[in-house]
């Protein structure tokens, strides 16, 4: 069996903002992504997705400072012990990142050859004529229309579907190993949302890229990614191949997550379920279950012990004292059994 | 205007927190002394007797600073810390000019223009315009020129200049005004313009006319010490900031401190004004 | 003509028209001035002993004796000729007086926008990229309390400090560039500080705020995460999306320039346009006043298409934005 490419153990994250606060927002996480693999990230906001992205990828906010624990190896080099010159040679070509919102990820005043195309003018000088040319070839491995004009563009002169394919472009044009995809779709349209995520998922089979997309949107996961990892309170609470996980979801916040998606099939619902109350203050940490004041099944022993590793399935695992089993699964709604 | 309303205009004037609570910074503090000390020896020390500015004593020129003379004294004898006295007086007429004009044109103005928009709009505007090509100072040095150096003319030229900046601020505050839900509430249920303006629109200029006083106090320091400096100012004898620095320029290798000491003393109250009005934006200067 | 093209062109000519009129009504309002003296400007010039013929020789040479739209019109005509009138004192053309004169004045304040820009730029950059760092704190500072400082007291110090006490630069005086570049150099420096210094602490203000804005915008951590270096980061990506206050600064320094002229001219005894028009002032002569406030509108005008022009090269999104 081949290494993987993604191999993140026991990963604390902490962030000391630029007024004084102390935020642990990422708590234990481990996951793999071997090559050719699309990982799913799902959690709400707050839930640690994005800081888990940006720790991965080495770029941080500059006004915020940050600290990590635990081992993140790309490759098997563990990135968290590396150079910041070795970091910075691997952003682009080992690693890279497809950014959340196309309209501010895209530099106004500079052509678009010249920004997706960065991955590989920082390492080297390119003539303008080459940049042209290697724009527009990227540009057409995305499916972008009249490439070369639109190398010669500016980022304003596109829509926000075209503008998003050009940031793929970009992340690509390094070859790197490991593509981190934060909320690709989410400023897209939805009829666009789907062509970009097929194009992502072309992608990744074709180069074997190992891909961690993450979204909010636990639907956009279906036939997408192989295994999903459910965050919750900068933990991972469940890992598991895609249909383990949404078909017998062992962890409540899971379940809860599951619920509340608008289904077009299926009986008629009223009222979305939702889940009661606001996700955890991070500036202090937390001794127990990060779910257990808003968890239905909670008792004591969940605000106070970390929960155990609960094996509910092959690579199935769930962060739980009290995990559902398929028969002691959530009660289904009165309108579900009335269906 | 009648007294009693049907229906009350709504009161969105927020309460501003009770201001103070806090004790003030050291810097404020600091700066609010030097302009209290300044302001007072301007005010005060011209009313006590043997307070004579002209007063060359020509036996002890050009003598450096010492018990005497607190800042010494210049070519002519005088002393430097009683002109220095005198030109902070003639620095905050003009100052006090200039907020006046500044105010009453800038905020007629940017009201106008922000409240009924339109040609109106177009208009200040295009004068607003029309005064920014123009040099200031050279403008300023030509009427000075034709109508004489008094305080008055000085003091309305520089309010005049400060009236386009003053009444862009304005317009702007006022035109998001208008936007808010109160002021078109107001519109729709009847309340005359006027009193539209009085209670609700001209409260939330007051705290940017109170930054704008600071601005402009500054400008004119520096425009009416420019112009003395220059010999377009107050025609000497009498003392003003620019002119006493001017008078000690051919001095400056024997004597230094005729220049440097009410160029010190003009630097420290335009620093000290600078930061009282920084202060005040950061706090609350936007409505 | 595309829809585009249309609209530009309407626009532009709508500026021009607004730039003329401004042009127009600073004109009247020069040929005006000696309007505004309390009596007979022919007597004041002349003296009681003039005569008759005297004062209507001098009323018609300042256009006096007409109404101010004809003077207005007759002055443009001859502008447009080139003949400014001539010096009431020196008697000598106008525009030979100005053309002596502007390209001194020019030197100065490129000089300074060098002196400028030369320190607002590193400052700048430094402190934008680590706020609250050393440079940042020392430069924040040091630009507020400069600014405090007017132009005439940082000249006086500046003259203080060189010429005096360390006596390494001349206090006054000018050599032209053509005859000798190096006394010219040695005399230009104080005064090209004097102006330079000033602006470079309004700049730097202006600059790191925009920086710091900038570095923000999740482009530049796109840049930074395809492997981009601080040096180009900053030179390439991040000072071009933010310099467009600064131009705005700089276009706007063009008018200011011309009073801080003034008075850095007089007080170093430069001879340009600043103090040709303070003698001029001073001697009431009016034609040399007239063409010097005209000229000079027009700089300002020309400086504000200049920026106009430079927004559109700096922002792409500016060209094609509808009004």
């Amino acid at each position: 069996m081949t290494s993987p490419v993604l191999e993140v153990r026991s990963l604390d994250t902490t962030l000391h903002t630029p007024d004084g606060r102390t935020l642990h927002v990422l708590h234990g996480i481990d996951l793999t992504i071997d090559a050719g693999e699309c990982l799913g990230v799902v959690g709400e906001s707050g839930s640690g997705k994005s800081v888990l992205a940006r720790t991965v990828l080495g770029v941080h906010p500059r006004t915020t400072r940050t600290t990590a624990t635990g081992s993140v190896r790309l490759n098997g080099e563990d990135l968290l012990t590396a150079t910041a010159a070795r970091r910075a040679d691997l952003l682009g070509t080992g690693v890279a990142m497809v950014h959340q919102d196309p309209m501010t990820s895209l530099n106004p005043v500079v052509r678009i050859a010249d920004q997706v195309t960065e991955s590989l003018t920082n390492r080297r000088r390119m003539p303008r004529r080459e940049r042209l040319r290697t724009a527009a070839e990227l540009l057409a491995a995305v499916d972008v229309p009249d490439p070369a004009r639109r190398a010669r563009a500016y980022p304003h002169e596109l829509s926000g579907g075209l503008r998003q394919r050009v940031g793929i472009a970009a992340a690509l044009a390094g070859s790197p190993a490991l593509l981190l995809a934060d909320e690709p779709t989410t400023a897209l349209d939805v009829t666009v949302q789907r062509t970009v995520l097929d194009l992502l998922d072309r992608h990744r089979e074709t180069r074997g890229l190992a891909t961690l997309l993450i979204t909010h949107d636990i639907g956009l996961l279906y036939g997408r990614a192989r295994r999903i990892a459910v965050m919750y309170g900068g933990r991972i609470v469940e890992t598991g191949p895609t249909e383990a996980v949404t078909e017998n979801p062992a962890h409540p916040y899971t379940a809860a997550l599951l619920r509340s998606v608008p289904r077009v099939t299926g009986p008629l619902r009223r009222t979305l379920p939702a889940v009661a109350g606001s996700p955890p203050d991070l500036s202090k940490p937390i001794p127990g279950c990060p779910f257990a004041p808003r968890c239905e099944r909670a008792q004591a022993v969940c605000s106070t012990d970390a929960p155990p590793l609960h094996r509910a399935g092959a690579g199935h695992t769930a962060a739980c004292h009290f995990p559902l089993t398929p028969s002691a699964a959530l009660p289904a709604t009165a309108e579900e059994t009335a269906a | 205007m009648s007294a009693a309303e049907t229906v009350p205009v709504p009161a969105a004037v927020p309460r501003e927190a009770a201001a103070g609570r806090r004790r003030p910074s050291t810097g404020v503090l600091i700066a609010g002394g030097w302009l209290a000390i300044v302001a007072l020896a301007a005010l005060v020390l011209p009313l006590l007797p043997g307070f004579d500015p002209l007063h060359g004593d020509f036996g002890n020129p050009a003598a450096a600073p010492g018990p005497g003379h607190w800042l010494g004294t210049d070519a002519g004898g005088r002393d430097v810390f009683q002109r220095t006295v005198a030109g902070a007086r003639a620095s905050f007429a003009v100052a006090g000019l200039t907020i006046t004009v500044g105010m009453l044109g800038g905020g007629t103005l940017g009201i106008a223009a922000g409240w009924f928009r339109g040609p109106v709009d177009k208009v200040i505007g295009f004068a607003a315009d029309l005064l920014m090509s123009v040099p200031t100072l050279i403008l300023v040095m030509i009427v000075v020129s034709l109508r004489g150096p008094s305080l008055p003319v000085i003091g309305i030229l520089i309010g005049l200049f400060t009236v386009p900046a003053f009444t862009r601020v304005v317009r702007a505050v006022v035109l998001s005004l208008s936007e808010q839900g109160f002021v078109q509430a107001a519109r729709m249920i009847g309340t005359a313009p006027l009193r539209i303006l009085v209670r609700e629109v001209v409260p939330h200029v007051a705290p940017i006319a109170l930054t704008f006083a600071f601005t402009a106090t500054t400008v004119a320091i520096v425009a009416e010490g420019s112009l003395s400096f220059l010999g377009f100012g107050l025609r000497p004898p009498e003392p003003s900031w620019g002119g006493i620095i001017a008078e000690g320029r051919t001095t400056l290798g024997s004597a230094p401190w005729i220049s440097l000491a009410p160029a010190a003393v003009l630097c420290l109250t335009v620093l000290a004004l600078n930061y009282l009005g920084d202060k005040l934006r950061s706090k609350g200067g936007r409505g | 003509m595309t829809p585009t093209a249309l609209r530009t062109a309407g626009r532009t000519a709508g500026r021009l028209g607004r730039a003329g009129a401004v042009l127009l009504l600073v004109t009247v309002t020069a040929l005006s001035l000696p309007h505004l003296m309390p009596g007979s400007p022919a007597l004041a010039a002349l003296g009681p002993t003039a005569t008759p013929e005297q004062v209507t020789a001098y009323e018609a040479k300042l256009g006096l004796d007409e109404n101010v739209f004809a003077a207005t019109w007759r002055w443009l005509g001859d502008a447009l000729h080139g003949d400014l009138g001539h010096s009431l004192s020196t008697g000598v053309a106008v525009t030979t007086e100005l053309a002596d004169r502007i390209p001194v004045t020019l030197e100065l304040f490129v000089a300074a926008q060098v002196v400028a820009l030369g320190l607002a730029l590193p400052v700048a950059l430094r402190s934008a990229w680590r706020p609250g760092g050393a440079v940042d704190r020392i430069a924040t500072a040091g630009a507020f309390v400069w600014l405090a400082v007017p132009g005439f007291v940082l000249g006086l110090l500046l003259i203080w400090i060189t010429a005096v006490q360390l006596r390494i630069l001349p206090a006054t005086g000018w050599t032209p560039f053509t005859e000798d570049p190096l006394e010219n150099l040695r005399h230009l420096v104080l005064p090209a500080l004097t102006l330079g210094l000033t602006e470079a602490a309004v700049f730097t203000r202006t600059l790191r705020s925009q920086l710091i804005d900038t570095l923000d915008q999740t482009y530049i951590s796109a840049a930074r995460s395809r492997g981009m270096g601080t040096a180009r980061l900053l030179l390439r990506r991040t000072l071009r999306p933010s310099s467009l206050p600064l131009v705005t600064l700089i276009g706007i320094g063009v008018g200011t320039s011309l009073g801080g002229s003034v008075l850095v001219e007089s007080l170093f005894a430069v001879p340009g346009v600043g103090m040709l028009v303070s003698g001029a002032i001073n001697g009431r002569d009016f034609p040399v006043v007239q063409g010097v406030v005209v000229v000079s509108a027009v700089a300002v005008v020309a400086a504000t298409f200049a920026v106009d022009v430079l927004y559109r090269t700096i922002d792409p999104r500016i060209a094609d934005e509808r009004r």
